[in-house]
């Protein structure tokens, strides 16, 4: 699928719920057209905050978001009718069977009653509409909720961790929904996820949050790249400054407390580097890959 | 104009299978029961109470606990039950997600509260004239067919007692879209309503908008006729006032759902 221009973008959009203490520092978000975009980090690293400022149940009228090339709070009703949401755990009156639930949000978007039967199919529960949502099992109430989010056949959904909670067969069920939505409907996605095993296999962009800030945003292979470079490497030697001289030509090299910290991309290269010092007769007492904080994010992030 | 109608009838749906119905129904049913089984019970006593013509005094007698004790109770449980389905389901991110204004959001799920208000007004006028006939129909000693229904006195107190009633809806609305926690608004709605009994003597108490339902019927309008004019302008005001405030209010707040 050919990508557009962006969908959404904020620009150095900060926020805080108290002075002082910011939830998110310049986070420049820029979601392409007919993306997946994976919007990671570890939990409580604003993540909901984001997408509750990009839906507006944030106020801050004064942030620069753009969605679909309108700055939101102006524009807030027409753009919300182009957006379908799921934040959080799925939102559904318990007491009303599934279809009462999905005629509700209908009345709200002020779309065709047919779409009720639409949606259901879609997300596969047209037996289950009957059915209290209270009765629905988490599986179930997710894809109730995301038949919500598309009632209204939105061009951009966000959805903040749909597969929270779920089996492994409900994560697939939810992945391949979501993957049909945007091949077939061409329907952008921005899906968040503190976990990228779980979001990797369909998302064509990524952006990562850390702390309030978003520290990458591109592709996988552009995150893989982004990865290596975050490798540090500390070498103990008998003659640092001659150590320095050999590598620093390839290398970025920074002493530090007796040791020489090297930054490189990948871990062949400290092969590399021992056998340069190796040639020039340079002692090496000892060699440690460093696990920078960058990494550890990476860790949590990227293994489950 | 029209999206505000249908997100109305969305509200309306919100409340099916509810237990705002039954509580409604019971809520309207009550008094006029116990008084119906009172007027069985003890006709040597009630008999002499209900003249002259039965259905005045019958009125009066029917509407005293109703007025001071029930219809705040009732609107302070009903409007906090209301807003209680947003909160107990976790959808209020969802309404606020959705394409409505916030003044939308605010004025639909109201105008639901004040459906169930006046229909339990209006249901209680009916149960209070069904009960009044079962009492005759009982016990020829009340002489119930000799006399006619006053309906314009039944609707008169009716209207009076739930624009009374008003303001504290809207002050409750308000409260209970402020405080997630159910117990809450109610609570303070019923210390509310207990510091309003126990001031009831008060001379300012024409300025204590929870007493203004029991005040539209224990005042003594015809010794009094200046106070039921400046009841209804109190109660108005109050009303429009909290209306405002309540909007401004939750249309500023910083986080929503």
């Amino acid at each position: 699928m050919e990508l557009r221009s962006n969908i959404i973008e904020t620009r150095k959009l900060d926020f805080s719920f108290h002075p002082g203490l910011p939830i998110l520092k310049d986070i420049n978000l820029q979601v392409p057209a007919g993306s997946i975009y994976g919007f990671l980090g570890p939990n409580g690293a604003g993540k909901t905050t984001t997408l509750r400022l990009l839906l507006g149940l944030i106020k801050q009228e004064q942030s620069s978001i753009q969605i679909f090339g309108q700055d939101f709070w102006p524009n807030r009703i027409a753009v919300l009718k182009r957006i379908g949401s799921l934040i959080e755990q799925p939102s559904l009156y318990g007491h009303l069977t599934g279809r009462e639930n999905l005629e509700v949000f209908r009345l709200s978007y002020g779309c065709d009653k047919s779409r009720i039967s639409e949606v259901l199919a879609i997300v596969g529960l047209q037996l289950a509409a009957g059915k209290k949502a209270k009765e629905y099992s988490l599986g179930m109430k997710q894809r109730l909720a995301i038949a919500i989010a598309l009632l209204h056949q939105p061009d951009l959904l966000i959805l903040d961790e749909p597969t929270n909670g779920l089996d492994p067969n409900g994560i697939i069920e939810i992945r391949d929904l979501l993957r049909k939505l945007n091949q077939e409907k061409g329907i952008t996605i921005l899906i968040s996820s503190h976990l990228l095993p779980e979001v990797e296999k369909i998302v064509t962009h990524l952006g990562i949050i850390n702390q309030g800030q978003l520290i990458f945003q591109g592709t996988l292979p552009e995150l893989q790249q982004f990865k290596t470079a975050a490798l540090t490497l500390a070498a103990e030697v008998d003659d640092p400054l001659k150590a320095t001289a050999l590598v620093e030509g390839s290398f970025t090299v920074i002493p530090t407390n007796g040791q020489l910290h090297i930054s490189i991309q990948n871990k062949e290269q400290v092969a590399e580097i021992a056998r340069i010092w190796e040639q020039n007769q340079i002692n090496i007492y000892q060699l440690t890959l460093l696990k920078s904080d960058l990494e550890d994010l990476f860790m949590q992030i990227i293994n489950n | 104009m029209s999206t505000f109608i249908l997100n109305t009838r969305a509200e309306f749906l919100k409340a099916k299978r509810t237990s705002v119905i039954w509580i409604t129904l019971i809520a309207a049913l009550f008094v006029p029961i116990i008084d119906f089984i009172i007027c069985l019970e003890r006709p040597d006593v009630m008999t002499h109470r209900m003249q002259p013509g039965f259905w005045l005094p019958y009125l009066q007698f029917v509407w005293k606990n109703t007025a001071a004790i029930i219809v705040p109770v009732y609107a302070i449980l009903i409007t906090s039950l209301i807003v209680q389905i947003e909160f107990r389901n976790n959808t209020w991110k969802q309404v606020y997600a959705s394409p409505r204004r916030f003044g939308d959001i605010f004025f639909s799920k109201l105008i639901v509260i004040n459906t169930l208000v006046l229909s339990f007004f209006i249901l209680f006028s009916l149960f209070f004239t069904l009960s009044g006939l079962a009492v005759g129909a009982a016990n020829a000693n009340y002489h119930v067919s000799d006399n006619t229904i006053p309906f314009t006195e039944i609707i008169a107190t009716a209207a009076r007692i739930y624009l009374g009633i008003l303001p504290v809806m809207a002050i409750q609305y308000w409260l209970s879209l402020r405080f997630k926690n159910f117990a809450t608004p109610l609570g303070i709605g019923m210390g509310l309503w207990i510091t309003g009994v126990v001031l009831l003597d008060w001379d300012k108490i024409i300025y204590y908008p929870y007493m203004y339902a029991p005040l539209m019927f224990f005042s003594d309008f015809s010794k009094h006729p200046e106070k039921l004019p400046q009841l209804m302008i109190n109660s108005s005001i109050c009303f429009v006032v909290a209306l405002i405030f309540g909007t401004w209010n939750i249309r500023n707040l910083k986080e929503k759902g």
